[in-house]
């Protein structure tokens, strides 16, 4: 893991949610969001709050959770880590779970995008087309013989 | 598993389509994504597409489960196997493929045809009495009909070699095939994937004897197929060398090994991290006279424009044949017909060996295991080099053409 410089730990940003929540962040915390990273080379004044306009309170401070566990490089293994990435996205419900989704593609955040993104892809993967229509809110416009057409030319696809 | 409710589904938010179909599907297995064909006609041509085949074997390369074919010759009963490992390479899955090639439901295919090659998912079947060859995606169950090289093949020809792989520069795969005649002529025939037609590259006078052992098959290493070099005991000061063909251009080229196989009496290809790489066995006689089997594994490096051999490491347990490098640098080997192990292989020495397969039956001793062993990802790749599924009821006339070719 790349090794960040001492003066830019002491660094503070302030974040502040869509919902006008306040978080005072290292900035090598913060810089992990691509999007953050990018903001802050066109920023003027550094101690002005930084808007994250599409993400709430409650998703930030998740979000921030995940970064600083992230940001630090001292004593975990990648094992500990692992273990910690698995906890942090077990203890989500889906609807949190698809918001942190939101919220670590809008801020770039490649980790966390990884990681939720292999959760929901191992969530999805014993469900039937029916169940995942719902789970997406996708509407099917097959008509009834094409649907049955695509099903009957692979039938190993359907069966345990 | 399931942790939702209805209730909760209803209150999801709307994920957006670029985060569903190059973040989430691509880290699916094939199987689910075969059935969430029918979800929508967006998922059905997203899922269909050559382009979501090749990010989907982005994500399934990166992933920790790596698989390999593992083929016995000699063994009739069982024909094949597929053992597939976690990223400790614990043994997670070992079936046989017998049943799962049905070329054409024909049962002669399915009982003469041997896997060659295997290339991002796609296995190259080979049937050496009708010299034709299949490319075959074993978990989508598609076939594709190769054909073989065109010329008149007859009986005493010789097929030296055969091979197959990806060429990443011109985004293609390729069949080689090496056929020796009577008279002396090599002729070397390449298919391409992507023009589906067979065609002679090189055709050059070789009177002697051609340096490929017909037992072993081939490794691609640099869009190069290798193979195994036959060892003359007779003949030991003469200088050997490796056949190579290059899948591009189509020509032969040789490695020199020097006087490298001198006191050996096998040697086979392998792909090392990348290089190409040679087993040596050789039997030493050691302390009360009793015979020690010894493999020794040289690496071909790299060094400027000058090539040299490098002993990487060796292995001496009785009775072991190596058949497969990881990347990791771990070996999986054979030991008497009846086991399965794996060696941690640190620096030169092996630190640990684990077991991770047993037969009940215990092998012939005096048998020497030999099998093929390939890397294998499963994958969406279509073996006929198109993506065949359509919608609509026009196209789909072009679609069950393309099948019943393949």
């Amino acid at each position: 893991m790349a090794s960040t410089s001492t003066s830019t730990l002491s660094r503070k940003l302030i974040l502040k949610s869509s919902d006008g929540e306040k978080f005072e962040v290292d900035e090598n915390v913060a810089m992990q969001s691509q999007t953050i990273k990018h903001m802050i080379e066109d920023l003027d004044d550094i101690n002005s709050p930084i808007p994250v306009s599409i993400v709430t309170g409650t998703i930030l401070s998740k979000v921030i959770e995940y970064c600083k566990k992230h940001a630090t490089e001292d004593s975990d293994s990648d094992e500990q880590l692992k273990q910690w990435d698995k906890e942090y996205a077990n203890n989500m419900d889906l609807n949190t779970l698809y918001y942190l989704l939101l919220a670590a593609n809008y801020m770039e955040i490649k980790g966390l995008l990884e990681l939720i993104t292999q959760c929901v892809a191992d969530m999805i993967k014993g469900k039937s087309p029916e169940e995942i229509r719902a789970h997406f809110n996708i509407k099917n416009d097959f008509t009834p013989q094409e649907e049955a057409n695509i099903r009957n030319e692979n039938p190993w696809a359907f069966e345990n | 598993m399931e942790q939702t409710t209805a209730k909760s589904e209803s209150e999801l938010p709307t994920l957006p389509d670029d985060v569903i179909v190059e973040m989430i599907l691509p880290r699916l297995p094939v199987k689910p994504l075969t059935r969430f064909k029918c979800v929508s006609k967006f998922w059905l041509s997203t899922i269909s597409s050559n382009r979501f085949a090749k990010t989907h074997l982005k994500f399934s390369s990166l992933s920790n489960t790596k698989s390999v074919i593992y083929k016995e010759l000699y063994s009739f009963r069982n024909r094949g196997s597929y053992l597939s490992f976690d990223e400790r390479y614990d043994m997670k899955e070992f079936v046989t493929l017998d049943d799962k090639y049905s070329n054409n439901n024909d049962p002669r295919y399915t009982r003469r045809a041997r896997v060659v090659g295997s290339c991002n998912g796609l296995l190259c079947m080979f049937d050496s009495d009708v010299l034709e060859f299949t490319l075959w995606n074993p978990v989508t169950k598609q076939y594709h009909n190769a054909g073989g090289p065109e010329f008149n093949y007859v009986l005493n020809d010789d097929v030296a070699g055969v091979g197959f792989g990806y060429i990443p520069s011109i985004d293609d795969y390729k069949i080689g095939c090496l056929v020796h005649s009577e008279e002396g002529v090599c002729r070397v025939s390449v298919y391409s994937l992507k023009t589906g037609e067979w065609k002679e590259t090189s055709c050059i006078e070789e009177k002697g004897f051609i340096s490929i052992d017909r037992r072993y098959y081939s490794v691609l290493v640099d869009d190069t197929i290798y193979w195994s070099p036959i060892v003359r005991r007779e003949s030991e000061d003469q200088e050997s060398h490796i056949v190579g063909l290059n899948l591009v251009n189509g020509l032969l080229t040789k490695v020199p090994l020097g006087n490298l196989l001198t006191g050996y009496f096998d040697a086979k290809v392998f792909e090392r991290k990348g290089c190409l790489s040679l087993c040596c066995n050789s039997v030493v006689i050691g302390r009360r006279r009793r015979t020690k089997h010894v493999s020794d594994v040289w690496t071909l490096k790299n060094n400027g424009d000058k090539q040299s051999w490098e002993k990487s490491f060796s292995i001496n347990i009785k009775g072991v044949i190596l058949l497969y490098i990881f990347e990791s640098g771990k070996c999986l080997v054979s030991r008497h017909l009846n086991q399965l192990m794996l060696l941690n292989l640190s620096q030169a020495e092996y630190v640990e060996v684990t077991v991770i397969w047993q037969r009940h039956r215990r092998g012939h001793v005096y048998h020497r295991a030999i099998a093929d062993v390939w890397d294998y990802t499963e994958s969406l790749i279509s073996p006929s080099g198109i993506s065949a599924r359509v919608v609509n009821e026009d196209d789909r006339e072009t679609g069950e053409r393309v099948e019943e070719n393949a």
